[in-house]
């Protein structure tokens, strides 16, 4: 049973709500929306000790707080709905308008799971929400809802990649250190693939060292990049991946500079490059660029002349 | 090695072979299931072994397969005989541990079926060799006192004059094979490592030393080995380790009955990575410069390659010139920088490993 009241906004409990899931949002359009032309489609509540739990509407009740609007009316559901099938009302409203930002289906998740079998979770759920229907990934979403305040709000604002929490979960990182990462995430500013490359990086570099996260984020010329002022967030971005690279791919990284500065002793023709295959493993490759066979061949004869190509080799091999 | 199997799991189709009653008798104090289905899958990719379940099923696909080799790197052609999938061992590198979904002990109980079309294929084909082993996705011999593969494969291998079949092992599962009357065209193979590698790396498997000491009694007692040093590790002393390896070899081994070494570095699927770091927190086979290779698989950088392989192809043969080294799965030019020749591509190894059969065994 459901009927329309008029309801005290202060009756309404905005800290116990078992039925939203509503993460990382801005109430500012909606404040707006309601000083303009006031509430136009009235939450629905459910009764419980005197007070009104949120079943559906819990941005409205805080945009009324907000505004200091002390009346509104609200549907008021009887006391026989279920929280299951009040959670459901929720979701599928919630679903009916918009999608789910990732923190939010794991808050949805997590709370659907103190009433259905993981099971049917699986199977009947995270289609509704876009995931693929399998147990490891419905146990990562009850995970992220773990996480501290700090790192959801950044992975509901996707300045951090649900792909790099994936991989952070993979490696079964505590959580202590992926609050660093979080921190240093939010303080530099990483693509999502350097996202995943810092993840990858320091993983291994720690794992190798036997070392700890922030005792590799202690290194003095770790510390210097990310405490420079000089420095804009990509560029302190670019040099940590740089060094973390340097320290993980030590030969591969000395093979690379020192290819580059023999393909650049030779002082090619401008339109003609040589390319290294990735990591080296297959052979190199000159493109050149021409518009016409004479500028080809001239090209060519410059490049037949020049006796640094003749030195390029790979990078490792001694004199 | 059959102490640790706790349950068995009989598919109702395999009850039609008398293979499944064999085990069945041979483990008769161990809880056993019928099952419909073929084996269920799990639906969880954080591997977790179940070693202690050993699946009994029809397999349905050809029990013949060519190794899974890659076009950008050369591929020695070898054929897997394909028994069974998974071992008792738990090795940290091992590739099994991808295959997550299924990861108890499967073995395939209409062997003889299928060793049927087998051998039928290969006698069709008498001008081609074939070089065959069943240690691909599985040990070839960990579960023989269970299985007895090595008593139904053998005496087929052994009479035809075009194939040689080996069974390749990190465990001391000989006895079987020994017992027979049979010693050619088989060969008996041991995966081998650093005893550093060995000990970290290759739970439940036997030492370097004992394998390569029963190694010894197989050339004693007739047979024709090999060995595969793969997969190579790279980490601080590596030379140091190899070489203590390769002492033994030279203590307890006749250099002249070892038809093959091959040597491979640590090379793995991407996915690998993450179940290895969470189920083998101690393992330092990661630990090394690892790009991602032509076949998508990752492995050690280049001039890391060529470095492990020519410091084994010179400490090995200065010990014995003719020991048949050859690389698995590497390309032309890490050939050349580590061997100083190379067999230029997948037929030339063919043939170079085919040769070496015709000088063993002859046609």
């Amino acid at each position: 049973m459901i009927f329309l009241s008029d309801i005290d906004v202060d009756s309404i409990n905005t800290e116990f709500t078992p039925f939203s899931f509503s993460y990382g949002f801005d109430l500012s359009n909606l404040t707006e929306s309601i000083k303009k032309v006031g509430l136009i489609n009235p939450p629905i509540l459910r009764m419980q000790k005197n007070e009104f739990i949120i079943v559906i509407g819990y941005k409205r009740i805080l945009a009324l707080k907000k505004l200091k609007l002390e009346k509104t009316k609200g549907f008021i559901l009887s006391e026989d709905e279920s929280p299951l099938e009040c959670l459901l009302m929720s979701f599928y409203d919630n679903l009916s308008v918009r999608k789910l930002n990732e923190v939010e289906k794991a808050i949805f998740l997590s709370k659907l799971s103190s009433y259905i079998k993981s099971e049917e979770i699986v199977e009947r759920y995270l289609p509704l929400i876009d995931l693929p229907k399998r147990k490891n990934i419905y146990e990562m979403y009850i995970w992220i809802e773990s996480l501290s305040e700090k790192a959801k709000k950044l992975i509901a604002s996707e300045a951090v990649s649900i792909k790099t929490i994936r991989l952070m979960y993979e490696k079964e990182i505590p959580l202590e250190e992926i609050d660093i990462y979080i921190d240093l995430m939010g303080k530099l500013s990483f693509s999502f693939n350097e996202q995943i490359q810092l993840v990858e990086y320091t993983n291994d570099i720690c794992r190798k060292e036997n070392i700890k996260l922030k005792g590799l984020l202690k290194k003095e010329e770790i510390k210097e990049i990310i405490k420079n002022p000089s420095l804009g967030k990509k560029d302190k971005a670019k040099r940590l991946m740089d060094i973390l690279k340097k320290m993980n791919f030590p030969n591969l990284y000395l093979a690379e500079k020192t290819f580059k500065k023999m393909v650049d002793s030779c002082n090619l023709p401008d339109g003609v490059e040589i390319r290294v295959p990735f990591y080296f493993e297959s052979g190199y490759r000159m493109e050149i660029s021409f518009k016409n066979g004479k500028e080809l061949r001239g090209k060519l004869k410059r490049l037949v002349e020049n006796k640094e190509l003749g030195k390029i080799k790979d990078p490792w091999k001694g004199e | 090695m059959e102490g640790r199997i706790k349950e068995i799991f009989v598919q109702k189709e395999a009850l039609g072979y008398p293979f499944t009653y064999r085990i069945l008798e041979r483990l008769k104090d161990r809880k056993f299931h019928i099952i419909k289905e073929e084996s269920p899958f799990f639906d969880d990719p954080r591997y977790k072994p179940k070693k202690d379940s050993l699946y009994l099923l029809v397999h349905k696909g050809s029990f013949l397969k060519p190794c899974p080799g890659t076009k950008q790197y050369i591929c020695c052609r070898y054929q897997i005989l394909n028994i069974g999938i998974n071992c008792p061992l738990d090795c940290s590198y091992c590739i099994l541990q991808a295959y997550f979904n299924q990861p108890y002990l499967r073995i395939f109980v209409n062997i003889e079926d299928g060793l049927k079309e087998v051998l039928n294929y290969i006698d069709e084909r008498k001008d081609e060799i074939f070089r065959i082993g069943t240690g691909e996705f599985t040990d070839s011999l960990a579960l023989d006192p269970i299985t007895e593969w090595s008593k139904i494969l053998i005496p087929h291998f052994s009479k035809r004059k075009n194939v040689i079949l080996e069974l390749k092992t990190k465990t001391g599962s000989i006895e079987g094979a020994i017992s027979l009357p049979y010693r050619e065209r088989i060969i008996i193979s041991w995966s081998l490592n650093s005893p550093l590698i060995s000990t970290k790396e290759e739970h439940g498997a036997i030492s370097v030393e004992k394998r390569i000491k029963l190694a010894g009694i197989c050339q004693k007692e007739g047979f024709v080995v090999g060995f595969h040093f793969d997969p190579l590790i790279f980490y601080p002393n590596w030379k140091e380790d190899y070489l203590r390896t390769i002492d033994l070899m030279e203590r307890y081994l006749d250099p002249s009955k070892i038809i093959w070494i091959s040597l491979g570095s640590f090379r793995y699927m991407p996915e690998l990575k993450n179940i290895i770091i969470r189920r083998h927190k101690k393992s330092v086979v990661l630990n090394g410069e690892f790009i991602k290779g032509m076949d998508g698989k990752m492995r050690y950088f280049k001039p890391i390659r060529i470095e492990l392989y020519s410091y084994m192809y010179d400490k090995l043969s200065s010990w014995y010139k003719d020991l048949g080294i050859y690389l698995c799965m590497e390309s032309d030019d890490v050939w050349k920088e580590s061997f100083g020749w190379s067999p230029k591509n997948s037929q030339g190894l063919k043939d170079f490993l085919d040769k070496r059969v015709i000088k063993f065994f002859g046609r």
